[in-house]
């Protein structure tokens, strides 16, 4: 293994030292490519109030390609499933080299306040939530408070 | 030039012809100086142009006397000389003087054009206050020393490295990257990283160069970070050569063969990478082996490879390249790894095991056996084929004089197996084998099957042959099947380098094995 990339250092300290408002993200002591992350559900959401875990990992040709997030706490939201993947255009197709850490896990925050049920990815989900938008809500609330809260 | 690019032809004027007071050397943009006085003067409403000219008729004075000293005034640092040549717009600058002197002058024409006119006095006039004002900066220029408070270092930071910027290029979009960082993100897309335009064109116009502004910038302000970034530019070279030391990149895609040339067509972005690596490191090699799983999740590549020196390397626009390589020496791997995206490994080289005198004689006469073999073969091949063969791999090599003495045997035998119809695995295996005796005895059992299998499918052709063209010899019939194979991946590779989804070894026939039956692993002696 090569040497750890300047960028990659420099993007952990800052998230250090000036940490995101409602997001930590914090490296692995083994690997630090892997970061454990937490995102705090946005205000105004259904996820208000909860804490989601997720995790991020650096691939060796990071910046070039997207880092790799999933989220480890189970969520209701039709663009994450239920192994935790997202369906967010910047971590495939629209990635560019000069979005970080920062702003890709800022973007998957900005998810959770909009979900988007047109594109995806927990097809129940985003069904129900087009058909019965109230009652996907509450199953939102619900999984944030029974999966989000307790830790 | 990027304001001409935007249409700001005053604005580009203006600054040109600021950039000649201070340059003193129109040389440069003396080019496109003239076309933005074009297109500022073209911009002019018809009707203005046709009374303009009709002007020139009107004008009471000779305008050849008075177009040098009107040009020698508002370029004070503009050389005469320059004035007298002509440009290909000749035409338009006459109108210059025409216009600006008419009206300010207060010339007969004076109330017909008063709003053009202001336009272009105003220029003038911006001309002359930015041509004063370099005169006066001229004399205290010496003194002019930025503040280093105010400079901030992360302020010449690489968006895209993070580190102070090194040999800074700034894009039609106006973004300053390195000169490899940005070389590397265009290998992944044409996308500016910051603004997502479209970089396609300003990269096929090879217009990419460091933006020297920054560049004397970071020396003039920053010169102990200037210093440090090109320590750490140097160091990074000089690991990359290191860590090949123990390490080699690998290229997964064939089996290449010693001595036997290997074209290779350069697309996916972590081998495009990888040869940028060569020829930073100067190493001009890499190693080359076989692909032997198709599943992209789970890549696993062949334990024996060649590894291929870069001959002649030839750049697109598009950043792919074409590469005219050959092999130099095989290679077991020890250990895998991975750098940038791409493989590399720990490799061990190898030759073939000395051969004992002994034996020589033996050997000899096996070798005598199976070279004019392997050339009839050749030569039954259809002319079309064979000239295939020959652009891709060569004419078939002399045989050495000293051919049993050679780390690799005679180079022959490999460029024989380089187009042999046998699968990858059993190549791999034939590549690993440090016997000369038994790569000989490989290439001869090979031929004989081809031969077998030809005959056998003449036989069944024959039986149910209804057409008399289906009776054709051996060879030419064989021919003909993997010619046929051969043409259809031939169309195949050539459709890849547009689409990029096949694999990297340019146009060259690949043989279908299937003819060789159920035994063609029992090629190989087990002994």
């Amino acid at each position: 293994m090569t040497a750890l990339p300047r960028r990659i250092i420099k993007e952990t300290q800052r998230l250090m030292q000036e940490p995101v408002p409602g997001i930590s993200a914090v490296p692995d002591d083994s690997n630090a490519r892997y970061f454990h992350v937490i995102v705090t559900g946005p205000e105004d959401s259904p996820f208000e109030g909860g804490l989601f875990k997720l995790e991020l990992f650096l691939p060796e040709d990071y910046p070039m390609s997207a880092p790799k997030v999933r989220f480890i706490t189970k969520i209701y939201h039709p663009n994450i499933d239920r192994l935790g993947r997202i369906c967010l255009d910047i971590l495939k197709d629209k990635w560019s080299p000069a979005l970080q850490i920062r702003t890709v896990l800022l973007s998957i925050q900005a998810l959770l306040s909009a979900p988007n049920p047109d594109d995806p990815l927990a097809n129940d989900v985003a069904e129900l939530w087009k058909v019965n938008e109230a009652e996907a809500i509450r199953n939102a609330k619900e999984w944030t408070r029974r999966y989000a809260m307790d830790n | 030039m990027a304001l001409t690019g935007l249409g700001r032809y005053e604005d580009a004027i203006l600054s040109f012809s600021v950039s000649v007071a201070l340059d003193h050397d129109m040389g440069a943009v003396r080019h496109e100086m003239t076309h933005a006085l074009h297109r500022f003067l073209a911009g002019a409403p018809a009707g203005y142009r046709a009374r303009c000219n009709s002007l020139g008729v009107l004008a009471p004075y000779s305008l050849h006397g008075r177009r040098p000293r009107f040009l020698a005034a508002s370029y004070p640092a503009l050389n005469c000389s320059d004035c007298e040549d002509s440009f290909s717009g000749e035409e338009d600058f006459l109108q210059v003087p025409q216009k600006f002197s008419s009206t300010s002058l207060g010339g007969p024409a004076a109330p017909v054009v008063p709003q053009e006119s202001t336009r272009l006095r105003s220029l003038v006039e911006r001309i002359f206050q930015e041509v004063e004002k370099i005169k006066r900066m001229d004399v205290k220029l010496e003194d002019l020393v930025v503040n280093p408070d105010l400079v901030e270092q992360s302020d010449f930071d690489c968006v895209l490295c993070c580190r102070t910027l090194w040999q800074p290029v700034t894009t039609p979009c106006g973004h300053t990257y390195c000169w490899m960082c940005l070389d590397r993100c265009l290998d992944y897309s044409f996308a500016c990283p910051l603004c997502m335009t479209s970089l396609a064109d300003y990269l096929s116009s090879s217009q990419k160069a460091v933006t020297e502004v920054i560049e004397h910038s970071l020396r003039l302000l920053l010169p102990a970070e200037y210093l440090a970034r090109q320590v750490t530019h140097h160091q990074e070279l000089s690991e990359l050569v290191q860590l090949w030391g123990g390490q080699v990149p690998v290229f997964v895609c064939t089996t290449g063969f010693p001595g036997v040339p290997c074209p290779l067509y350069v697309y996916e972005p972590r081998y495009r990478v990888m040869m940028r690596h060569c020829a930073e490191a100067g190493t001009r090699e890499f190693g080359i082996v076989a692909c032997l799983t198709k599943d992209p999740g789970n890549k696993s590549y062949a334990e024996f490879g060649t590894m291929l020196e870069i001959r002649d390397w030839i750049l697109l626009d598009s950043g792919c390249s074409i590469l005219t390589t050959v092999g130099v020496r095989r290679f077991h791997v020890l250990t895998r790894g991975e750098r940038d995206g791409y493989d590399t490994a720990k490799v061990e080289y190898f030759r073939d095991q000395p051969i004992p005198a002994d034996k020589l004689p033996d050997l000899k006469y096996l070798h005598e056996r199976v070279r004019p073999k392997a050339w009839q073969w050749f030569n039954s091949l259809e002319a079309e084929l064979q000239s295939e063969i020959v652009r891709a791999f060569g004419q078939m090599p002399e045989l050495e004089e000293d051919w049993p003495s050679l780390a690799d045997g005679p180079v022959w035998t490999w460029w024989l197996l380089a187009f042999l119809p046998l699968s990858q695995e059993l190549k791999v295996e034939i590549l690993a084998t440090t016997s000369l005796e038994k790569r000989l005895r490989a290439i001869d059992k090979t031929l004989d099957r081809i031969q077998a299998a030809a005959v056998i499918k003449q036989g069944q052709d024959v039986a149910v042959a209804t057409r008399p063209e289906e009776l054709t010899s051996n060879s030419r019939h064989q021919a003909n099947q993997t010619q046929q194979t051969g043409e259809s991946l031939y169309e195949q590779e050539r459709q890849s380098q547009h689409t990029a989804t096949s694999s990297h070894q340019l146009p060259h026939p690949i043989f279908n094995a299937s003819f060789l039956g159920d035994n063609r692993e029992q090629v190989m002696e087990s002994s």
